[in-house]
């Protein structure tokens, strides 16, 4: 047994008491000795073994700092002499394990709260990322911010920047007083790369000598161009991005010093650039653009470039853009033949970078941002019910001197363990979202986990604690015995947040109920051709054997399709060279022959395509009238072409198109192109189904065979699975050609409305878990209420209401507040209809009948969340409620 | 705090004055007398106990003194002092309406009456 001696050791072990003279430390430790023998005296008078006396005891004080704190406050009544920021960190200390244990206290509530809270992060986390990588991230380029695109513009349209106009606009660079400290120029180019692992076609690009210093990129092994990469003299280097170093060599380090072959030129590798490294283009090599000077020479050529600069430091967008519009008016002067339409476009380098997704992003984002929203609705709900189940606690700890400040702190402590509680799971929920959205859109695989979305899951939890912490907090503020715990403060901020949860619902599901009517609209358009059973594959004829050479061209693709439409299976086959749907493109200026002349600058410019006799059955393009183009239509027969129903309909509108000429490009005594128009087709979506369709022109394939022609055929089987057959037919005729991204048109078609595809999906979700949070949020407040009415309800049944009437009085309330979030939400669609109208097609973002189904789905949404409510309600027994009060 | 009748003097102060009106108690006694009467509803930790205490001494409104009885151990006791007895009297006046409501939820209805 412990004698007073033993707890006053035990007591001064622990009990540090610097501040206190030394007979009152004495006085302290003994008082306190002496409280805990007592308290083992009791325990072992109640039968406690010694040792569980002594433990129960010793229980009694469980943070001895804490205590010493207290009491050198008490000693000191003016002014602790402890530091403050010593006591406040005890303090959060302590308000934090409170936290801890409350919650573990209610494991049900805490595990519904952190739940909600673990959905809507991670899915606005998730969002969030995605935006973060696409719009966010800063360009791995040093002071990004200090670098511009420079395009030149034709007619309105940004176009490419011819060479001699780069070299021009490069020289006022350097003068003296340049908004510009750096220019430098990227031309993408297509090359099969062959000679280290599987031959691939790689998107290449010849840049000037400092590209890489203008944009501040090192290496991350070997080195970059030298000068004299700008000159004809150029060495054949290049230089690898990290993944296809990977994918040619295995290890990136063991590329450095190889050799391969982009078509038939040998190049040596002497640098690999960083895996962090990326372009718009997904530039995979780059060479000298010296190499290619001499197909870079004429100023009316433009290929596929951009220019890069770098600001001067201080210098503004503005400045540039005055700077170089003279050049290029200067330009237009000297030289009227090529540059005088030409124009100027500066943009912001990250303009290059960021797609048409930027506003489907920043949709999605307010979407989730949303969601969120209403989880932290759902929480708050939560914890004001939990707030008027604790009042009592909280009214006992005012009176026993707890400030009220101290209560404030805690619970918003209490809150902030739960929304980091909701952040750490709502990681979790991101993550696998992620994977979700990259399955979704392949263009989102970029997402990843990197800090900023670490922060931004951190900062939503501690935004959404503060959110739904601030109303309980301030009522435990507010709260003592005269306030009625559960008053109607409480039940009004409920109610509140019901409306604002109900109104954000229906917000959501207006915005999904709309994507989907306009996805169904989309998906209604006739691409003008048909895409069932299509298989299309490309490939790209390079090297001495095809260089130039159109027999050789011919004789590949006609034996490759010969070989094919032996297939089994196989219906029509054709060649053509830019597919609807997929962006590629090819236009140019034509002159409609037996018509006035039209400006310089108002030339018909239509599609042009080049399509073997084939094609038209193949893709399923009808012919309207004339004829289809034959085998006779060959390299020596006279020149003919199809043309669009809108083409004709716009010269010839009467239907007299056939036998009518026209002129590609424009009149000049050595253009002898004069095409005789034999048939007119039906017009296509080339630029995706929400586009207006063009005008367009086909070309006998036979006349002038590309080098890179798009194999389209029509098949009876599932067209993917002609795919071996396929490869090993043009394997026969030529072992090197490649086949290149093989897929059925119907794949061609999904990834042309992918971006609308995904935003129903997500915006169906998001209007989901926006209702069904909703719903419980209803369920929530409705039961409650019930709850609390009770005795009255017990009252109006004992007069003799009956149960309709209580029906009505608790179904009426509970309709009356998602009645009122309805209106709520109405207004807000409409104030926000117009950041949905940009992703909307032929749907307005206030659509009524929209508007009215979403209204009536969250009356019925509240309906049901509040049948339960009623029904129990409907059972209540008069006399027990009666009694029970 | 405004059903409160001062800044800064606590429920938990009054009720030790009460508590003390009557006759010196020791600490232990005190704490045993709250929970006990509170019917557990209060639990009046140590931790929280001296510092009060502490405190009130310090303002002069109770006095400890160490007692030694026969075949007793030693032991602090506290008695109100003049001016804490004029305090617990101006409070009560201001503390009565609020006090009834809290008899009846802390202290079982029977004391301070």
């Amino acid at each position: 047994m412990s004698g007073s001696a033993d707890w006053e050791a035990f007591v001064r072990e622990r009990l540090r008491l610097p501040h206190l003279a030394a007979p009152r430390q004495l006085e302290v430790v003994a008082e306190l000795a002496q409280q805990l023998e007592q308290a083992e005296q009791e325990a072992l008078a109640r039968g406690l073994a010694p040792a569980a006396a002594r433990a129960a005891a010793a229980a009694q004080v469980t943070d001895w700092t804490r205590l010493a704190h207290s009491i050198a406050r008490a000693e000191a009544p003016v002014e602790s002499h402890l530091p403050p920021r010593t006591l406040a960190w005890c303090d959060a200390a302590h308000d934090l394990r409170h936290a801890l244990r409350g919650w573990r206290r209610a494991p049900g509530f805490t595990l519904i709260a952190v739940l909600t809270l673990a959905l809507g992060i991670g899915a606005t986390t998730a969002i969030f990322s995605w935006v973060n990588a696409e719009l966010v991230r800063a360009l791995p380029f040093r002071q990004p911010g200090q670098l511009v695109q420079m395009l030149s513009t034709a007619h309105g349209r940004n176009v490419s920047v011819s060479y001699p106009d780069y070299l021009d606009w490069k020289a006022e660079a350097a003068r003296p007083g340049s908004p510009v400290a750096a220019m430098a120029w990227d031309q993408a180019l297509n090359f099969n790369l062959s000679g280290a692992g599987l031959p691939e076609v790689v998107n290449a690009a010849d840049v000037s000598a400092d590209f890489f210093s203008t944009l501040g990129v090192a290496p991350r092994l070997g080195r970059l161009f030298s000068p004299g990469a700008d000159t004809a003299a150029a060495r054949p280097e290049a230089i690898l991005s990290d993944g296809l170093a990977r994918r040619q060599f295995g290890v990136a380090a063991r590329a450095l010093g190889q050799t391969v072959n982009l078509d038939t030129r040998a190049f040596s590798v002497i640098g690999v650039l960083s895996p962090s490294y990326r372009d718009p283009d997904q530039t995979d090599i780059y060479i000298p653009a010296g190499l290619e000077l001499k197909d870079n020479m004429e100023r009316g050529d433009r290929g596929d470039t951009a220019v890069i600069a770098r600001m001067a430091p201080g210098a503004s967008l503005g400045a540039v853009r005055e700077r170089f519009t003279a050049v290029t008016e200067r330009l237009a002067r000297s030289y009227p033949q090529t540059n005088s339409d030409v124009g100027l476009a500066v943009m912001p380098l990250r303009a290059a970078f960021v797609g048409s997704d930027a506003p489907m992003l920043w949709l999605l984002l307010a979407a989730v941002g949303l969601v969120l929203l209403i989880a932290c609705a759902n929480v708050a709900n939560l914890m004001l019910t939990r707030t008027a189940a604790r009042r009592q606690e909280w009214t006992i700890k005012q009176a026993l001197g707890a400030d009220r400040r101290r209560l404030l702190r805690q619970v918003l402590v209490e809150s902030l363990v739960l929304g980091l509680a909701g952040a750490a799971g709502g990681l979790a929920v991101a993550w696998a979202a992620m994977r979700g959205l990259a399955a979704l859109l392949p263009g989102a695989g970029q997402a990843d986990m990197s800090w900023p979305v670490l922060g931004f899951a951190a900062a939503a939890g501690l935004l959404a604690a503060l959110v739904f912490g601030l109303g309980p907090a301030l009522m435990a503020g507010r709260g003592s015995l005269h306030t009625a715990s559960r008053g109607p403060a409480t039940q009004r901020g409920r109610k509140g947040l019901v409306v604002v949860e109900v109104a954000l619902a229906l917000m959501l599901a207006a915005g999904a109920g709309l994507t989907i009517k306009s996805f169904t609209r989309l998906m209604a358009v006739n691409p003008g051709f048909q895409p069932q059973h299509v298989l299309t594959w490309g490939t790209r004829l390079a090297g001495p054997r095809y260089d130039g050479r159109q027999p050789a061209r011919l004789h590949f693709e006609q034996q490759v399709l010969a070989a094919i439409q032996a297939l089994p299976g196989v219906e029509a086959a054709g060649l053509g060279t830019n597919l609807p749907l997929t962006g590629n493109h090819s236009r140019s200026d034509v002159t409609i022959l037996g018509r006035p002349l039209p400006e310089l600058g108002k030339f018909p410019h239509p599609d042009m395509h080049r399509i073997s006799p084939g094609y038209l059955a193949a893709i399923g393009l009808p012919l309207l009238y004339g004829r289809n183009f034959t085998e006779q239509d060959g390299p020596s027969a006279p020149k003919v072409a199809l043309v669009s129903a809108s083409f004709a309909a716009a010269f010839w509108p009467k239907g007299e198109a056939v036998g009518k000429q026209f002129l590609g490009g424009h009149p000049a005594p050595d253009n002898h192109q004069a095409y005789t128009v034999v048939g007119v087709v039906g017009d296509t979506q080339q630029y995706g189904l929400d586009a207006p369709a063009r005008m367009e022109v086909y070309l006998p394939y036979q006349q002038g065979p590309p080098d890179t022609p798009q194999f389209v055929v029509r098949t009876s089987l599932p067209p993917m699975s002609l795919r071996a057959a396929v490869s090993a037919a043009m394997q026969a005729v030529d072992a090197t050609a490649p086949m290149v991204d093989p897929q059925s048109l119907d794949q061609v078609l999904a990834a042309s409305v992918a971006n609308p595809h995904a935003t129903l999906w997500l915006l169906g979700i998001f209007g989901g878990v926006a209702l069904l949070l909703a719903a419980i949020g209803i369920y929530g407040v409705v039961s409650f209420a019930t709850q609390q009415r009770t005795a009255e309800i017990g009252i109006r049944m004992a007069m003799g209401a009956g149960r309709g009437a209580v029906a009505r009085l608790i179904g009426g309330d509970s309709l009356r507040l998602v009645a009122l979030g309805i209106a709520m939400g109405i207004a807000g669609v409409l104030a926000i209809g117009r950041l949905l109208a940009a992703s909307l097609f032929e749907v307005s973002a206030t659509d009524p009948l929209i508007l009215v189904a979403v209204s009536a789905l969250l009356l019925l949404v509240g309906a049901l969340a509040s049948l339960l409510p009623v029904r129990r309600a409907m059972r209540i027994d008069p006399l027990r409620a009666l009694r029970s009060e | 705090m405004d059903t409160l009748p001062k800044a800064g003097q606590s429920a938990a102060e009054v009720l030790l004055l009460a508590l003390l009106e009557a006759r010196p108690r020791h600490g232990y006694e005190l704490a045993k007398l709250i929970e006990q009467r509170s019917a557990g509803a209060l639990e009046f930790h140590v931790a929280s106990l001296y510092p009060l205490l502490y405190r009130m001494e310090r303002r002069g409104w109770i006095e400890g003194r160490w007692v030694e009885k026969a075949g007793e151990r030693r032991r602090r006791f506290y008695k109100l002092t003049a001016s804490g007895r004029k305090a617990l009297a101006e409070q009560r006046a201001s503390w009565r309406s609020f006090l009834k409501g809290m008899a009846a939820v802390a202290l079982g209805g029977e004391a301070l009456s």
